[in-house]
């Protein structure tokens, strides 16, 4: 009896489970994402393979997973409600940031709100130096009463981070052994754990984030745990993180922050693997869903990572200038830049009568029209259906079928009849202008940091890469193509690559000291 | 002026300029704001009308009704004012 290992990964739209056995024999199933119970799609997902295939819990030997669900618990502010402890003065530095706006001049951009409100950003007196000196130590009764406070006020979770903690994390352990001695069970990060490195609002906001969605991804890790146990799968779990390596569901459940841009990694690792195999060492990746659209470059083979990012941000890319959008969290990840351009995306005529396509999607709740489940609004891949570049009876190999009359009625009475244009012109004006904005994504990944995508072959996955993929080749004067196999589940089949049997773990550490010609070689090596 | 050792300058700045109503601000957001510190209970009575109970971190709601009321009366007028670029109806005049 073969034995299969299983991918599964959960997007915004659709979760998608894989099965493969080492002789390439391949069982998928696509079926729509639960959001109010993630770990249950899975579950009902491998299920259905089984009483399809009569395959049965001993052929599954690892379960490989990529999910969205610490990244949704932040974009939908639904995470724990979490205490933040600091030192006196450095109140707001999640407040305050770094200075940074997406847009400059722009009156009408609104900072995301702090994921730690005022009033559960409680201060203690003390003073560590730069070089780990106590200046201030600790007042012990201060910060009983503070967390005391923080408990009152009902906290599932507490982050502590002290200005330079990073060099001796030794009043970080004092506020924490006061927590476990109050509040045993108390879920508690203290920044010098979760980044030991130099700048207070990097290592304050990374070690928020982290406490944040803690409670969210162990929960959700021991209910899907669980929900294999009960399935009598003993097959170990691992998690994708954001830098492209394996993470065992242990640590991910502790350090959810390196699991944030879990789904994404895995499917420019996949386009690595199989550029080298292909003898591709030059890629653009285009990954486009039902919600967002992502690029990233591989150049001699080699992922592009980034040492640190942002959450939520919109637009988002590597460039310092462009940043200050989202929640910034400083942890390796794989170098993406993201629009909000998918499948879904809400196509609509603005005040200046234009055409316009997105940010708002319509998910997989209530969907495009053609998917005739109740939305009302004409999306992108309704344009995609009248221009006949989506087939109405094959979409998921058949399983979901579509609509396309409704699609035309309402595509024609709310766009096309007010443009007065006709229905296949307005649809193709929708599907140039999805092009064109996610050619932002493209060009920031190559154009904008001195790359030309005319040397670079284009990889197009994900539900609806294909479909774009050869009009913004056209339009970037990209020579190649390639569309994996099964792209819609690419993502899926990335997490069985090579590459993706490696468990990457970072550590980071700050070292303050004057550069010398006795210490210069030394330097960082013990 | 000349400042010596020891001296202290404190300079305080206006936060910022308001955005519509005081008196339409959710009464929620101005109990935030208060819990936030960003404004006193005093500035949420007298400015927003609103009546913020600290011990219990909730809104009387009849008294911030009753406030509302009062500094609306005690205006003599019911709408913002704006600034107008033509002048319709010869307000300058």
């Amino acid at each position: 009896m073969s034995k299969y290992r299983v991918g599964a990964d959960i997007g915004g739209t659709f979760t998608d489970i894989v099965f493969l056995d080492s002789d390439g024999r391949l069982h998928t199933k696509k079926i729509s994402s639960n959001v109010s119970d993630y770990a249950k799609a899975i579950i009902d997902g491998i299920e259905q393979v089984f009483s399809d295939t009569g395959l049965t819990a001993e052929d599954v030997t690892e379960i490989l997973h990529g999910t969205t669900v610490a990244s949704n618990a932040i974009l939908e502010l639904k995470g724990a409600r979490t205490g933040l402890i600091t030192t006196k003065g450095f109140r707001d530095v999640l407040e305050i940031r770094n200075l940074r706006m997406p847009r400059l001049y722009d009156l009408a951009w609104e900072k995301p709100p702090t994921l730690v409100e005022r009033y559960l950003r409680l201060v203690v007196d003390e003073r560590i130096n730069v070089r780990g000196e106590i200046r201030h130590p600790l007042d012990v009764t201060e910060a009983e009463s503070v967390v005391d406070q923080l408990l009152d006020e009902g906290v599932e979770a507490i982050a502590i981070c002290l200005l330079n903690s990073f060099a001796n994390p030794r009043h970080e352990h004092q506020i924490r052994d006061i927590v476990k001695s109050r509040a045993p069970n108390m879920l508690c990060c203290i920044s010098h754990d979760v980044l030991p490195e130099i700048k207070e609002y990097e290592r304050t906001s990374t070690t928020v984030i982290n406490t944040y969605v803690l409670p969210i991804v162990a929960r959700y890790l021991s209910s899907l745990r669980q929900g294999l146990d009960d399935q009598s799968i003993s097959a170990p779990l691992w998690l994708m993180q954001s830098n492209g390596g394996l993470t065992t569901s242990r640590d991910a459940s502790e350090r959810p922050m390196n699991i944030i841009e879990s789904g994404p990694a895995g499917g420019v690792i996949g386009a690595q693997a199989l550029g080298k195999h292909l003898g591709l060492s030059d890629i653009i990746t285009f990954d486009m869903g039902g919600t967002t659209a992502k690029a990233s470059l591989i150049e001699n083979n080699e992922v592009t990572r980034s040492q640190e990012y942002q959450v939520g941000g919109g637009i988002m890319m590597g460039s310092r200038l462009l940043t200050g959008a989202g929640y910034m969290l400083k942890v390796p990840a794989i170098d993406l830049a993201e629009v909000g351009a998918g499948g879904g995306s809400i196509v609509s005529i603005d005040a200046g009568g234009s055409l316009q396509v997105g940010p708002e999607s319509a998910g997989a709740e209530p969907g495009p029209l053609c998917y005739d489940i109740g939305g009302t609004q004409p999306t992108v891949t309704d344009a995609n259906v009248i221009l006949g570049y989506i087939n109405p009876d094959y979409l998921v190999g058949g399983a979901v079928k579509l609509n396309p009359d409704k699609a035309k009625s309402v595509f024609n009475d709310s766009i096309a009849g007010p443009m007065n244009l006709s229905l296949e012109h307005a649809a193709y004006g929708a599907y140039q202008i999805a092009a064109s904005n996610m050619m932002r994504a493209i060009k920031a990944v190559s154009t904008e940091r001195g790359r030309d995508p005319r040397n670079y072959t284009l990889f197009a996955f994900g539900g609806n890469g294909p479909v774009f993929a050869s009009a913004m080749a056209d339009a970037l004067q990209m020579k190649s193509i390639v569309v994996p196999p099964s792209p819609g589940l690419f993502l899926r089949l990335a997490c069985f690559t090579p590459m993706s049997n490696i468990i990457i773990h970072g550590r980071f550490d700050s070292l303050c000291v004057p550069l010398t010609s006795h210490n210069s070689r030394t330097i960082g090596t013990n | 002026m000349t400042m010596k050792r020891g001296d202290v300058l404190r300079h305080e700045l206006a936060g910022a300029a308001g955005w519509g109503d005081p008196l339409e601000r959710d009464p929620n957001a101005v109990l935030r704001d208060v819990r936030n510190e960003m404004i006193s209970v005093d500035t949420a009575r007298k400015d927003y009308g609103v009546a913020v109970d600290i011990d219990t971190w909730s809104i009387d709601e009849s008294e911030t009704k009753k406030l509302r009321k009062a500094i609306e009366q005690a205006r003599g007028w019911t709408e913002v004012p704006s600034v107008l670029r033509e002048d319709p109806a010869g307000l300058a005049s």
